[in-house]
């Protein structure tokens, strides 16, 4: 058996990774609209629930957060720019802020997570659930949530949660981008790596654009 | 691509961010109105679709990329659009006994 | 000058240096032997889900008070849900795509390979590791919810354990589809990509063969539909972990939505399933009519408004579930769109066939097997779209006998039959041509009196997924021809595998390189291939089933014609 003394020499197709990428894209975006869906039909059904809900969200916290990420969608850009323009240095450095961004995000979204468990609404949901179920889990004179409010609570949780997921992600991969840019594998002549990190930053952004009217202000 | 486009400044990128934060206090701003469900609905929904595409088109350089890349978003689009009225075709017509 | 490039795929790879043998296939990023390798994996879970089939048909051979009983009535419901997740995610989703598609894909368009190899690796990976978690699954609880995994019963419903194990096979299972699913995904991802950029010189869109044009349209429906299905298989389990209520109408849910979401996917992949083995139909019939493909662009054209129109029409599925009437009506009336490009491409294959000069090798057969079968398949799914009847027949053997003609007298057929078609370019052995038209003979027979009765019995009312039956004359008469015809259909398969395997291990070795004459570039390479596929750059002129001028090429010397034509 013979073999290869350089494994197969392809010709790089840079616009065609990238047409790759956006193909994957859309399928987190299709991954996203099934929620969206259920959201959809749920809030048509249960819409004053739904509303309440929604009153019990911070809407400075949710706004503040949206500012965070379109920054540090602003700063990938500023990032891939200068590292196209072969400022190496400033493209690390924008990388970093974006990265801090995304940090930040979490830092704010896991204080919001942490209030809504300490007003006990996710283990509420929990509670109401099982005393739908027969279950004894409410003390007597606890008041049980409506199935509406539930239904937006869950959703509320997962969607947030999933996307929280990407950030945590795309933050990993900006990390290891990172870590090759100063290897020097990511670099002026072949920046798509960074390109395709920051499509998908991007991605993440657009997918919060929609979260954020959704749950913090249709009130 | 070419190297021209490429390396102009900074502009561009920070004026489409001014945008998109003028549109998400606008949204902010805008929820307050009492026009009903459906229209806070489709203002905010609006809103959030402007923001997504400017994002789409210049972040994501769109505006760079040859016709099959907008082809593909366009597939994209109209089958999202299609899974949404179709199951609305059902939900929109429930009978709630 | 001997290169490794220049060798044969099987003798030469691109795998990492220290591998031989198994490793160098199991680590290798050549297209051709990822699909050798989807091939083993699939026909293999295949052979298994037949058995379960057989097993289920021998039940039901005779009604409930006779006594006789095969299966557990507690076992049965894992049995057909095994049957089908293994038929279905192992089999039949991946199918042509994953083994002709891989293999062939790249040959057809003049390419190097896919687009991106590695990533074509993974896919494989993933569905390995998918199917070993569905099938460990198995083992260790199973699950008798029916493929669909429909709620509330899916959420609520404790495993059956096999072994005593506390274990909750069910969120296990639809992880393992969830997986399978990203192996598809990436799969059709890498196909779009490569028939964009990937194709030769002069390959115009309307230059390339038809197979490749179904895998691009299958391709588009695995990307936009699997992610969806994905995700809502995954709410099912983070329903069962935490009390959150999506679709349990005890907590407020919807079930109803559920059905919506997975048919969103699944009806558009029961058009993943068909698509690409019509493509191979669409090779087989004119190589072996030796003339031009009736309306080349009217297929091409038919496969991409499949694939749109798939998309319209999921919640047939659906018209008992309780939805509103508006939906059924409306999506009763754009079901019958699909039936319009479908019945083109019947229409265009019979067309080829008029006055060609027909050759029954045994692709040809299966062929001509997958036009009959499939015409069966698509005509009762008329029935079922239409709401009045769909009332009468939904959830009976009827349904069930539909899909088979469409599933497995269709799409597997076809592919078996392009199989047969590719098989010496794959292995560069030649199977026993007679034995192949025996074994078709079996399984044409066999699988046409095993579901056809089944369309029957439905009609008369038997329900599907039951253990057993009343002790009624005409239930009792037609599930006996029924088994008795699942007899026959196994023996056929059996016989096909025994072909392959014998014409894999003896079969009469061939360099032979277009046994059949066949006027499409994936011919015009050596058999087996080089490990780079093509020796030089090509450039396409003509039409991919210009038969005459392919015939004047072979007089020029300029293409490889069969030496005994």
């Amino acid at each position: 058996m013979s073999e290869l003394a350089h494994p197969i020499e392809h010709h790089h197709d840079e616009e065609g990774t990238r047409l790759g990428f956006w193909l994957f894209l859309y399928t987190e975006l299709f991954l996203f609209a099934a929620f969206f869906l259920v959201y959809a039909v749920y809030r048509s059904s249960h819409l004053e629930d739904f509303k309440l809900a929604a009153e019990s969200l911070n809407t400075g916290i949710g706004a503040v957060n949206t500012v965070i990420l379109l920054t540090s969608s602003l700063t990938m850009v500023l990032s891939l720019d200068a590292l196209k323009k072969g400022a190496i240095k400033a493209a690390k450095v924008l990388l970093m802020v974006t990265i801090a961004l995304g940090a930040a995000f979490l830092v704010i979204k896991s204080f919001e997570w942490g209030a809504k468990f300490e007003h006990h609404l996710f283990l509420q949901t929990a509670k109401g659930i099982a005393a739908g179920h027969g279950s004894p889990l409410l003390t007597p004179g606890e008041e049980m949530l409506p199935v509406g409010q539930v239904l937006f609570y869950g959703l509320y949780f997962i969607m947030t949660g999933t996307h929280a997921l990407h950030i945590i992600i795309g933050g990993i991969w900006m990390l290891v981008v990172l870590f090759w840019m100063s290897k020097g594998s990511i670099n002026q002549e072949k920046p798509g790596v960074l390109e395709r990190c920051g499509l998908y930053w991007h991605l993440v952004d657009v997918i919060w654009i929609f979260l954020f009217p959704l749950y913090y202000l249709v009130a | 691509m070419n190297t021209h486009e490429q390396t102009q400044s900074f502009r561009l990128p920070i004026l489409v961010f001014a945008g998109l934060i003028v549109l998400t206090v606008l949204t902010v701003l805008l929820s307050g109105l009492d026009v009903g469900n459906m229209g806070a609905l489709l203002i905010a929904m609006s809103l959030a679709s402007i923001k997504a595409s400017l994002v789409l088109y210049y972040f994501m350089h769109l505006n760079h990329e040859p016709l099959i890349f907008k082809l593909f978003l366009g597939v994209a689009f109209l089958t999202l659009l299609v899974i949404f009225v179709l199951t609305f075709s059902d939900y929109s017509f429930r009978v709630i006994a | 000058m001997e290169n490794a490039a220049s060798q044969s795929y099987l003798n030469s790879h691109t795998s990492p240096k220290w591998t031989t043998g198994f490793m160098s296939w199991f680590m290798s990023t050549d297209h051709k032997r990822i699909g050798i390798m989807y091939a083993f994996a699939m026909f293999s879970f295949f052979f298994a889900a037949v058995l379960l089939g057989f097993l289920m048909k021998l039940q039901k051979m005779y009604p409930a008070s006779s006594g006789w009983e095969i299966i557990p009535v507690e076992m049965y419901g894992s049995f057909f849900t095994l049957h089908a997740i293994i038929m279905i995610f192992l089999f039949i989703v991946p199918g042509a795509p994953a083994v002709l598609g891989n293999f062939f894909l790249p040959l057809q368009i003049g390419a190097k390979d896919v687009a991106f190899p590695r990533v074509n690796l993974l896919s494989f990976w993933l569905y390995l590791l998918g199917a070993i978690m569905a099938v460990t699954g198995v083992l260790l609880g199973g699950a008798d919810t029916g493929w669909t995994f429909t709620p509330p019963y899916s959420i609520n419903t404790k495993t059956i354990s096999i072994f005593g194990i506390a274990f909750d096979s069910i969120s296990w299972m639809l992880t393992a589809a969830f997986i399978l699913g990203w192996g598809t995904i990436l799969t059709g991802i890498n196909f779009i990509v490569t028939i964009h950029r990937m194709r030769t010189k002069g390959m115009g869109y309307f230059k390339m063969p038809l197979f490749t044009w179904s895998i691009y349209a299958t391709s588009w429906l695995q990307v936009l539909a699997t992610p969806v299905v994905g995700i809502t298989l995954l709410m099912i389990v983070i329903e069962r972990i935490v009390p959150v209520g999506f679709f349990d109408p005890a907590k407020g849910g919807d079930p109803v939505l559920f059905q919506h979401l997975f048919w969103i996917y699944s009806h558009p992949a029961v058009y993943i399933m068909i698509l690409p083995s019509m493509g191979l139909v669409s090779e087989i019939i004119p190589t072996n009519s030796q003339k031009p493909i009736f309306g080349y662009k009217s297929i091409a054209i038919a496969s991409c408004s499949i694939a749109g129109v798939g998309y319209l029409i999921w919640a047939h599925h659906m018209f008992t579930t309780g939805m509103s009437d508006f939906a059924a009506i409306l999506f009763s009336f754009l079901t019958f769109f699909v039936a319009i490009p479908t019945a083109i491409k019947v229409f265009n294959w019979t067309a080829t066939l008029y006055k060609g000069s027909i050759a029954l090798t045994p692709a040809m057969l299966f062929a001509l097997a997958f036009i009959f079968n499939f015409s069966i398949g698509g005509l009762t799914g008329m029935f079922l779209g239409s709401l009045s009847t769909d009332i009468h027949l939904h959830d009976t053997d009827f349904i069930v006998a539909h899909f088979h003609y469409t599933m497995f007298g269709g799409a597997a057929f076809g592919l078996i039959g392009g199989v047969f078609h590719y098989f010496s370019k794959m292995s560069g052995k030649m199977y026993s041509i007679k034995w192949a038209k025996i074994g078709w003979g079996f399984m044409f027979i066999g699988f046409n009196s095993l579901y056809f009765p089944m369309l029957l019995l439905g009609y008369y009312g038997m329900p599907r997924r039951y253990h057993t039956y009343p002790d009624i004359p005409i239930f009792n008469q037609l599930q006996m021809i029924s088994t008795v015809g699942s007899w026959i259909l196994v023996t056929g398969v059996i016989i096909v595998l025994w072909v392959w395997l014998h014409g894999l291990f003896r079969g009469k070795q061939t360099t032979e390189q277009n046994p059949w004459n066949s006027s499409t570039l994936e011919w015009q390479t050596a058999t087996p291939p080089t490990l780079f596929n093509f020796e030089e750059e090509l450039e396409i002129t003509r039409d991919p089933y210009d038969y005459e001028a392919f015939r004047g090429e072979v007089k020029a010397g300029t293409s490889i014609g069969a030496d005994h034509v």
